[in-house]
């Protein structure tokens, strides 16, 4: 596979579909009628953690496959993954509680959703933790491994919350507007390419420190 | 209830800031990881090449 290639691909869609997503964000749509222009943090608040649920879903795979195989480049893939999903779930985090200030008049209530999504950001910021401090060696990245299989099993939690609890503030199902669901699925292609960008360039600085490691062992 | 949950404004009120707020959060998360990732990236004596 041609990293290069794809990389300098992805950011060049990223940038292009963010500038038209932004765009269109800012000056095409207008704003929600209860909530006004608070709401368009939708349009990169639910496409980012659409972005953590996948990159999520893959650190899962990869870390399946590295127990099973104990080839090094499944935890190189893995470790990526999660981290940029950290990220972006870490987004959908930050502007939750400002769209929330603005539209309920809280920053924070303890909700299903809000609740278990915060437990997933815990979760995987304790896989970081173990990273950082643990070392590179093989034990490390075999528990790290279990902690991503574990941590994954909230994602569904928090997708379904809603569905099984309930909630104050998230609706179960939206509908849009023809000009809100263009902008919506224009911002989930630029947040998509994004979260591909960071994938590919994480990825790629994960090997070469592998190699470097590899080459400074005795 | 009848018609999109999310339906435009005639008469909006004002919470412009909040949004300026989100979207200046977005940018300093992803450009503050986007800086991070170079860095490493750099540090790790790394470069794009086929794998």
């Amino acid at each position: 596979m041609d990293l290069r290639k794809s990389a300098l691909t992805a950011w060049a869609a990223a940038l292009a579909l963010n500038a038209v997503a932004l765009g269109m964000v800012f000056v095409y749509v207008p704003a929600e009628r209860t909530m006004g222009p608070v709401q368009k943090i939708f349009y990169y608040h639910v496409p980012s953690a659409i972005s953590a649920y996948i990159l999520f879903g893959l650190a899962f795979v990869f870390s399946a496959l590295y127990l099973w195989k104990e080839a090094p480049r499944w935890d190189t893939l893995a470790h990526a993954c999660a981290e940029v999903g950290w990220v972006f779930i870490t987004v959908v985090l930050v502007t939750g509680p400002i769209w929330g200030r603005a539209a309920w008049g809280k920053w924070w209530v303890w909700e299903p959703r809000l609740t278990t999504a915060l437990v997933l950001w815990l979760m995987y910021t304790a896989y970081f933790l173990l990273r950082l401090f643990s070392g590179h060696d093989a034990h490390t990245a075999r528990v790290a491994a279990v902690m991503a299989l574990i941590a994954f099993f909230d994602v569904p939690i928090v997708h379904w919350a809603v569905t099984w609890w309930g909630s104050v503030v998230h609706p179960a199902k939206v509908s849009l507007e023809t000009s809100m669901r263009v902008t919506f699925l224009v911002s989930m292609a630029a947040v998509f390419a994004l979260a591909a960008a960071f994938t590919l360039a994480r990825t790629q600085a994960g090997f070469a420190e592998a190699e470097r490691l590899a080459g400074e062992r005795p | 209830m009848s018609g999109p949950l999310l339906a435009l404004a005639q008469t909006a009120p004002s919470t412009g800031g909040y949004m300026r707020m989100g979207y200046a959060a977005i940018l300093v998360i992803f450009a503050a990881y986007g800086l991070f990732l170079w860095d490493r990236f750099r540090k790790s004596g790394g470069d794009f090449h086929d794998r």
